[in-house]
């Protein structure tokens, strides 16, 4: 027995000794058949790492393109370099003042309630001098597929020219003289976006906020993935979400026009002719109470005899701008939400129907290139319907609280773009029967919360 | 093997998970020695928490019993593939202690006080880990006073019964999803208060040689009425998240526990245990803000009932000394998808070691060396989508003294 007991012991001690720490199985990531020594990202705002409104470094650290780059270094990438803002700020497209450019916008208690308030940008960021030939991200706020395939973009846009290597250069040919061996090629929807968020104000053409011809956008596409595949490098591709999953034109409901029974009776009396002439062209009347009603809003579909507008209905879409519209006294004059601060029926249509034609093209080049594809557009649908519960939270596209938009409704925060970036890392590891490992979500920010 | 078990403590400054779910199985230094049997046995003083019934069997007048174990463990959490990320928790080392007196106030009839602690859970994971939305760190801690009467009705049959009077306290802390100044809010969850049960057994010296025994300890259902919820969060948002008081309960679930104990010769005692634990009543951790703004607080738990199956001997080396071993399975009740790092289970095999000497007529000391091996678990928790792989171990030494006259 005493032989049985010192074997135990001995078999016990070396369990023990063994084990003083847990003996782990390690994940070791794998590049699959594909070869990401050379990582380059081409794109607009989102592959930029535009946020808050604003370009400036905190953005450029998590955007999405950031994060896979740095992901894609477990797999034999060795850096992601990118065109750095220098200055400490940032800044963006709206002009405060005449050149006064915004800054990153900031959750702010205003009136006793939270709302993004615009900093001051810097505009000097605008002329400096990020070119480089070891640069990898050719992510170019406001560019729209045609864009990236047109000489001398840097002329129009001076984000471009922040980093291009000439100002006859474009986008697509900086980016293919880098050499990359693996691309993300992701316009998130400038060629329908810059239309929706004008409030519709354009049409189907190449105007700064038109919709991008379908022949147009195919062409330019095509082009450009056949320049970026034609050496042998393989890349990933996403499609364009859906207007109505993004907080920019969800947030401001269409019945929040909130008022007293005067300003109610004052409405009333003021469209009793509308309400005359409308009833006679078989249109719905205009009728307020005491409390919330449906705004007016500008729709040039109703005949200018009776001032092209209605009320708004669940089927129209306010900008999230006609919030801060309808305080001021340009509002309580004429309590209307102009043309370029919501999305009629109509518009939407159009929109829709854009991105449905788009989004068929991205599938059809992802499959005949045989790249990996990421379905982003079925992500913020997701997103804005069910959410989703990634590692003890739920995400979800509403503004400011859903953890994903940052402040300005449309870009991402970081963990908006980590999200992105594992979408992306699933679509290339499913495709080339990779092993990059997924970023941690829990590791980047959110909106802050003052 | 002693020396081997504090070289790997001092290596590992961390320790977390003793029995399955929150239940610590270190009641007496001679048992753990033996896998932790002994419900089928008469080990005096001890067998208040083991079996009452036994307590009336006890030799001496006067018995006193007490040890302490240290817990050293080690557990690994690597997140869900594809991904690298792992975290290891850092724990300060846990201590289950216990107390036995009792005393003989006749040939019949015992009486005694027993203090354990056995349910207990301390992990710290860290503020930044990635699974900091459901929890960053945690102390759990009951401690058991209870009162024993035990009755010999004959020479073979003895009946006991405690009262068992549980002081709860729980202290734990979480990130909150909202963020500010670059980190996130949190909310420190604190509360203790007091609970009742009772522990009742029956033992039963069949033969010379076999003894049986039966030990059935009531669910203890520790309801807190006024815990403390500290928030901190952003100003903007601290006239939601007020500091408040909550509601919640935690059960120390039913044991039923069947030994026995077979005296093989003068020199060697064997014994098997069979101990069913209801986890099945730890349907949901759930915490009722006492603040109207404060959201309530939902956890599916859903464990189910387990058994653990233990194994022990005990070899006397002569007068003085002697040697114990044990081996025993312990089922984990966390079932599928509701595996979380608050109690991170697992199917566990424990083996143990056990030294006994007699210093004197009236004193003697035991020590014991235990070596949890936690499976492999790759599982996560559903409900809050947070999944991977979690290794887990554990070695505890322990040390106690018994006295009696």
């Amino acid at each position: 027995m005493k032989r049985y007991i010192y074997k135990y012991a001995l078999l016990l001690g070396v369990a023990a000794l063994w084990s003083c720490e847990p003996n782990t199985d390690d994940f070791s990531p794998s590049k699959g058949t594909a070869d990401f020594s050379k990582f380059v990202a081409i794109g607009d705002s989102y592959t930029a790492g535009y946020t808050d409104g604003a370009l400036g470094k905190r953005g450029q650290e998590e955007s999405f393109s950031a994060i896979l780059g740095k992901q894609l270094m477990y797999v034999g990438s060795d850096s992601y370099n990118q065109p750095w803002v220098q200055s400490s700020s940032s800044v963006g497209s709206t002009q405060l003042q005449p050149g006064v450019f915004n800054g990153y916008y900031e959750l702010s208690v205003v009136d006793g309630s939270l709302s993004p308030v615009p900093t001051v940008g810097d505009a000097a960021i605008y002329a400096e001098n990020a070119q480089s030939a070891d640069n990898q991200n050719f992510g170019v706020p406001g560019a729209k597929v045609t864009h990236l395939v047109t000489a001398g973009y840097a002329q129009a846009n001076p984000f471009f020219a922040r980093f291009a290597s000439s100002n006859t250069t474009n986008v697509i040919g900086d980016a293919v003289a880098a050499n990359p061996t693996f691309f993300t090629c992701w316009l998130a929807g400038n060629d329908v976006l810059a239309y929706a968020m004008a409030g519709g104000v354009g049409g189907i053409g190449n105007g700064l906020t038109d919709i991008t011809d379908v022949v147009d956008y195919e062409s330019a596409l095509t082009a450009m993935l056949g320049t970026l595949t034609s050496k042998g490098a393989k890349g990933a591709i996403g499609n364009i979400p859906d207007v109505s999953s993004i907080p920019f034109f969800t947030t401001v409901p269409y019945d929040a026009f909130v008022i007293d029974a005067a300003t109610a009776a004052a409405l009333n009396a003021n469209y009793a002719d509308y309400n005359v002439a409308a009833e006679q062209m078989g249109l719905p009347k205009m009728e307020f109470v005491e409390g919330p009603n449906a705004f007016i809003i500008h729709d040039e579909s109703i005949p200018a005899l009776i001032g092209s507008r209605r009320q708004a209905t669940a089927n129209d879409r306010l900008l999230l701008t006609a919030s801060s519209y309808a305080k001021t006294d340009e509002f309580k004059a004429d309590p209307i939400i102009i043309d370029n601060l919501v999305l009629t029926v109509d518009e939407l249509t159009m929109i829709n129907n854009a991105t449905e034609s788009f989004n068929t093209i991205n599938k059809t080049l992802a499959e005949s290139l045989d790249l990996a594809f990421f379905d982003a557009n079925a992500l913020m649908k997701q997103l804005s319907t069910t959410g989703l519960i990634i590692d003890g939270n739920r995400y979800t596209g509403t503004f400011v609280s859903g953890g994903i938009f940052s402040l300005d409704g449309i870009h991402p925060t970081g963990r908006g773009s980590a999200i992105i970036a594992n979408a992306f890392i699933d679509a290339i590891n499913a495709k080339y029967d990779a092993s990059i490992p997924r970023a941690n979500i829990n590791d980047y920010d959110m909106v802050q919360f003052p | 093997m002693k020396r081997i078990g504090l070289f790997c403590g001092l290596l590992m400054l961390s320790f977390q998970l003793f029995a399955e779910g929150y239940q610590v199985n270190l009641q007496g230094n001679r048992q753990t020695g033996m896998g932790h049997t002994g419900a089928g046995l008469m080990l005096g003083a001890s067998s208040m928490h083991f079996n009452p019934g036994a307590l009336s069997f006890m030799d001496k007048k006067y018995e006193f019993s007490l040890g302490v174990s240290g817990v050293f463990s080690k557990n690994t959490f690597q997140k869900q593939s594809p991904s690298v990320y792992e975290a290891k928790s850092d724990n300060p080392v846990g201590t289950p202690f216990y107390f036995y007196g009792a005393t003989k106030l006749n040939d019949k009839l015992a009486v005694g006080l027993s203090v354990t602690s056995p349910y207990g859970n301390t992990l710290k994971w860290g503020d930044d880990w990635d699974g900091k939305y459901l929890i960053q760190d945690i102390s759990l801690r009951a401690i058991f006073v209870q009162p024993t009467l035990s009755y010999k009705i004959n020479d073979k049959l003895g009946f006991g019964i405690g009262l068992m009077a549980v002081n709860g306290n729980v202290d734990l802390n979480k990130a909150l999803p909202v963020q500010y100044n670059g980190g996130d809010a949190s909310v420190n969850i604190s509360g203790n208060t007091w609970a009742f049960g009772f522990n009742a057994g029956v033992s039963y010296q069949a033969t010379d040689k076999l003894s049986f025994g039966l030990s059935y300890r009531s669910e203890v259902m520790v309801e807190l009425d006024e815990g403390d919820a500290d928030f901190t969060v952003p100003e903007s948002l601290s006239g939601l998240y007020p500091d408040t008081k909550f509601q919640s309960e935690l059960p120390m679930p039913t044991n039923i526990t069947f030994g026995v104990g077979y005296k093989v010769n003068e020199k060697l005692l064997l014994a098997a245990d069979l101990q069913y634990v209801g986890w099945s009543s730890y349907e949901s951790l759930n915490f009722d803000f006492e603040a109207e703004s404060v959201p309530d607080s939902y956890n599916a738990r859903d464990f189910e009932n387990t058994m653990i199956y233990r194994l022990g001997a005990e070899y006397s080396l002569n007068e003085k000394a002697q040697f114990r071993a044990g081996i025993y399975y312990d089922s984990t009740p966390i079932p599928e998808d509701r595996l979380t790092p608050e109690t991170p289970g697992t199917n566990k095999i424990g083996m143990s070691l056990g030294f006994g000497y007699k210093i004197s007529d009236k004193l003697s000391l035991d020590a014991s060396l235990l070596y949890i091996h936690g499976e492999k678990r790759e599982d996560g928790y559903a409900p809050t989508d947070f999944y991977g792989t979690y290794y887990t171990n554990a070695v505890i030494p322990g040390i106690g003294l018994n006295y009696s006259f």
